[in-house]
This record gives C-alpha cells, sequence and structure tokens, in this order.
C-alpha cells in the first residue's frame, strides 16, 4: 500500500475511534501492512499536520494513538463546547499523584503522605474513572488497592506509566526551570509587547492566535 | 442549566451562606508547614525552629477564631510541635526522651520532604496537556471488543457459577454461627450492590463478591440476583484459564426493569433448595 493511502485511512480510523487505538489494533484492522510501515505512517501523518500548521496533532498516548487537538486553540473550543473543563483541585492532583507513583496503595498510605482525610477525593477519583480497586492488599482489614486507569494514562497524555517523569528528577527539574525562568524573561514581555501592541491597534480578535501567528512571522504586526 | 453553572455566574457569591467552610488554601497540616517554612525562606529541615512553630500556632489559633472546623489533624501536628518546642527550652530533661523527640523531628521533616515530592508531582500533572481543558478528542465511537491479543476469555456456564457458589457458601459453613435466623432479603436490594461493587471497567472475582457477608441469606440472594444480571447481559462472567478463578464484568446491557416474577423473589425461598 502506498504511503498517502496509508495515511489518509489512519487518519480516518483515528478520528472515527473514541479512545486511542493501539498499535496492534491498527495492524489487525490493514492486516497485510507490517506494523513498522504503520508506525511510520503515523509519525510522517503527524509530522506533516505540524508541518501544515494545522488545528490536530497525532499523539501516543495510554498505549495507543489518538488525534488530538492543538493545545493553543483550547480556548475557542472551550468557546464552542458545552461542557465545563475537568476540574483539577490541588488536592485531587496530589492524591492522584500519589496513586499514579505509589500503585498498588491503600487509603491509609495516601492519608499517611498527605496527612489529611483522602476519602472524598478518593470517590471523586474513583468517580471520574481516573483511578480504580485493583483489588486488596494481604493485610489486617483487607485494605483495598488503588491504582490509576487507562483513562488516566489518555487524560493527562501519558504514553504509559514509565512515562511519568522520575519523582527524584524533580529538585532537578525545577533548578533547571529556574535557570530558563531567568533566561527567558524576554521572550514573555516580547510577546506581551506583541499582545498589547496588537490590541492597540484595534484587533479584538483572540490575542494567542495573532501572537502566534506574529511570531512566526518573525513579530510584524499583522491587520 | 446546571447548578455550577447557576454559582459560577457573575453576580452570585462563590460560596453560599451556610456552607461549611474547609480550611482555605492549604491542604492540611504539612501543606500550612511547607507554606510558612518557603514564606520564611528556610528549609524542611527547620521545620521545628520556634518561628515556624508560632506561625504554625498563630495560624490555627486564627481558625479557630474565624469559627473554622478544624481538622483534627492540625491540632495533632501542633501537639508534636510543642512537644518538639518543650524539649528544646529544657536542654537537661533526661537522655532517652531526647532521643525520642529528635526521632520525632527526623519523622516530621523526613514527611514533609516526601509530601514535598508528591506535591511538585502533582504540580507537574497540572501542568500537562489534559483533555477536556487543554486539548480535545473525537467523541468517535467505542472500538469493537478485541479478540486477537487479548488474553483469551473462556465464557462461564450456569454450572460453573454454581460449583463456584458451592465453594462460597462451604466456607459460609465452616465458620458459621450455630444460632440461625431466618431472614428474608429480596433478590431485588442485591442488585444495586452488585451493580456498585462491579464499577465500570473494573473486573471482580467472583468470590470477592462475598467476601464481606456472613450471612447465608444475603449469599444466596446475592448469587440469585447475580444469575438475573448475567442471563440480562448486564454482568458478564469469564474465565481467562479454563478452571481458574471466575471474573465478573459490565455487561453490554443496561439492568432494566425487573420483571415481577424475580422482583418478588427473596433469599428464603430458595434457602433449602
Amino acid at each position: 500500500m502506498d504511503e498517502e493511502r496509508l495515511k489518509a485511512i489512519l487518519e480516518s480510523l483515528l478520528f472515527a475511534a473514541g479512545e486511542p487505538v493501539s498499535l496492534n489494533r491498527l495492524a489487525a484492522v490493514l492486516d497485510s501492512v507490517p506494523k513498522e510501515q504503520i508506525r511510520d505512517a503515523l509519525i510522517a501523518l503527524g509530522s506533516q499536520y505540524a508541518q501544515g500548521g494545522r488545528g490536530l496533532t497525532v499523539e501516543e498516548v495510554a498505549g495507543g494513538y489518538q488525534l488530538r487537538t492543538r493545545k493553543e486553540f483550547a480556548p475557542q473550543i472551550r468557546k464552542l463546547l458545552a461542557g465545563k473543563p475537568p476540574r483539577l483541585s490541588r488536592s485531587l492532583l496530589e492524591t492522584l499523584a500519589i496513586v499514579a507513583y505509589r500503585q498498588p496503595v491503600t487509603r491509609p498510605e495516601i492519608e499517611q503522605v498527605r496527612g489529611v482525610d483522602c476519602g472524598g477525593v478518593l470517590e471523586t477519583l474513583l468517580e471520574r474513572r481516573l483511578i480504580k480497586i485493583g483489588g486488596r492488599k494481604e493485610a489486617p482489614g483487607r485494605p483495598m488497592l488503588y491504582e490509576t486507569t487507562a483513562d488516566f494514562l489518555e487524560v493527562f497524555g501519558l504514553k504509559d506509566l514509565d512515562s511519568l517523569p522520575d519523582l527524584k528528577e524533580f529538585q532537578e527539574i525545577q533548578r533547571a526551570q529556574e535557570e530558563a525562568e531567568s533566561t527567558g524573561i524576554e521572550t514573555v514581555t516580547d510577546m506581551r509587547d506583541i499582545a498589547v501592541a496588537v490590541e492597540a491597534e484595534g484587533a479584538e480578535e483572540a490575542a494567542s492566535e495573532v501572537i502566534a501567528e506574529s511570531i512566526e512571522d518573525a513579530a510584524e504586526p499583522k491587520l | 442549566m446546571s447548578e455550577g453553572e447557576i454559582i459560577q455566574g457573575p453576580a452570585k457569591p462563590p460560596i453560599d451562606a451556610g456552607t461549611r467552610f474547609k480550611l482555605p488554601i492549604y491542604e492540611g497540616p504539612l501543606d500550612l508547614l511547607l507554606h510558612l517554612i518557603k514564606k520564611a525562606e528556610l528549609d524542611p529541615q527547620d521545620v521545628t525552629t520556634s518561628q515556624i512553630t508560632e506561625q504554625y500556632l498563630g495560624y490555627v489559633e486564627m481558625l479557630g477564631q474565624l469559627n473554622l472546623d478544624i481538622a483534627g489533624e492540625y491540632l495533632v501536628m501542633a501537639a508534636t510541635l510543642l512537644l518538639i518546642k518543650s524539649f528544646a527550652l529544657l536542654p537537661h530533661a533526661n537522655g532517652g526522651d531526647q532521643a525520642e523527640v529528635e526521632d520525632l523531628r527526623r519523622d516530621l521533616v523526613e514527611r514533609l520532604l516526601e509530601y514535598q515530592r508528591y506535591r511538585e508531582a502533582a504540580d507537574r500533572l497540572g501542568e500537562r496537556a489534559i483533555v477536556g481543558r487543554d486539548v480535545f478528542t473525537a467523541a468517535g465511537e467505542p472500538l469493537a471488543p478485541e479478540d486477537s491479543d487479548a488474553p483469551p476469555q473462556f465464557t462461564v456456564s450456569l454450572f460453573d457459577l454454581i460449583e463456584a457458589m458451592g465453594a462460597v457458601l462451604k466456607r459460609l459453613a465452616d465458620k458459621a454461627p450455630r444460632d440461625i435466623k431466618l431472614r428474608d432479603i429480596p433478590v431485588a436490594h442485591c442488585i444495586p450492590r452488585i451493580m456498585e461493587a462491579i464499577a465500570a471497567r473494573t473486573r471482580v472475582e467472583f468470590t470477592s463478591l462475598f467476601d464481606d457477608m456472613e450471612d447465608r441469606s444475603l449469599v444466596v440472594a446475592t448469587f440469585i440476583a447475580l444469575l438475573e444480571l448475567v442471563r440480562r447481559r448486564a454482568e458478564r462472567a469469564f474465565q481467562e484459564v479454563r478452571f481458574g478463578p471466575i471474573f465478573l464484568e459490565r455487561g453490554p446491557e443496561e439492568v432494566g426493569e425487573l420483571p415481577d416474577e424475580v422482583a418478588s423473589l427473596s433469599s428464603t425461598e430458595r434457602d433449602g433448595g
């Protein structure tokens, strides 16, 4: 099968599927095409989207591939759609992080780390299918063991659990970020200046869109 | 329009009067301590300096004055900090206790450091491109059940289920109390409990459904309810290995209304047979 046709089929499969589709599933649908070729075509499709400045991306999440909108268009999409963005409170994210890194983990173990009652948060996480009960611990009282779901990987855009950043690296990441901040301040100021300039000239459109274009066009003012 | 949207309207106050306040901003004593330490430009190692202890106690006291509902964990932490402080003020206390207090301090520092690691991990998670907030996917259709590379699943027959039930009943008989009470448990009542136990997208081992049940009538009623759910394909029973453990998961159908002959069933009618 020639690559253009393969890419088109893959694009339509990922568009129609309501969840990430694994390479195995794609290969099962396209029976005579080797997996390597499918993977290459997916990568080619992804870079085609990126180079063409299109609205979609091909992401590898939760053990499969998925078409997603580009992050920068979230404001416009949210204006269009009825649903509200998921509420991710501090307590929810903390509890989820502990489950993600320590799974399978019991409620007392989570509460020991956070120092507060986590019953309500765990209920919410279960309801939202970000975690599930994986079994019971062979310990007094046989407490339930919590673990993360495939939905968790999908929602947070993780390929698998191994792609969670290493806990120990956090101090280093933080240091690196602080360093980046000191060198990155200029860029941020520039972007704000552009936004101000554009607004001053009366453009009412979403600033982020204009900024993105302006940067690509070497900061030439539009209009 | 949902309730949430009404609350979010610009004219409305964010919280109704009468709402019980959760502690503002801080997620618990560890979070509060980390905040105070950071504000004082100190290190978690310095958690027991009197500056931090005083600020912590001041905050807890302020919460009391504001009539906020102070969680017990805040008070336990306050007591720990005060204990450590009192020993620092009395350096001549006997040596054994000093060592205990040093252990207490070290435990506290370790807990703070560990909590800090997970808090940073939580921040990283929150910064990711999140579906429904930052990125969006096609609503799409669910995939057909996988058949090729999934572990093979064997459908379980009625007789397999009854056999598994026999094992559960035998376990009960082994530890059953001598005085037998005849209880009348309607089968219809067991159905929501089963559906709850077997949450969507999870699977539950057949025997674990009966783990917490001591009462034979309840076990029997639950089993009859389960048979009905499997018959209606609201639940599915399968094995991954032939003669292996039986698992249950949500089936493709909804529970729907129960026909009268099932709704009126109760455990006593079947208990003898």
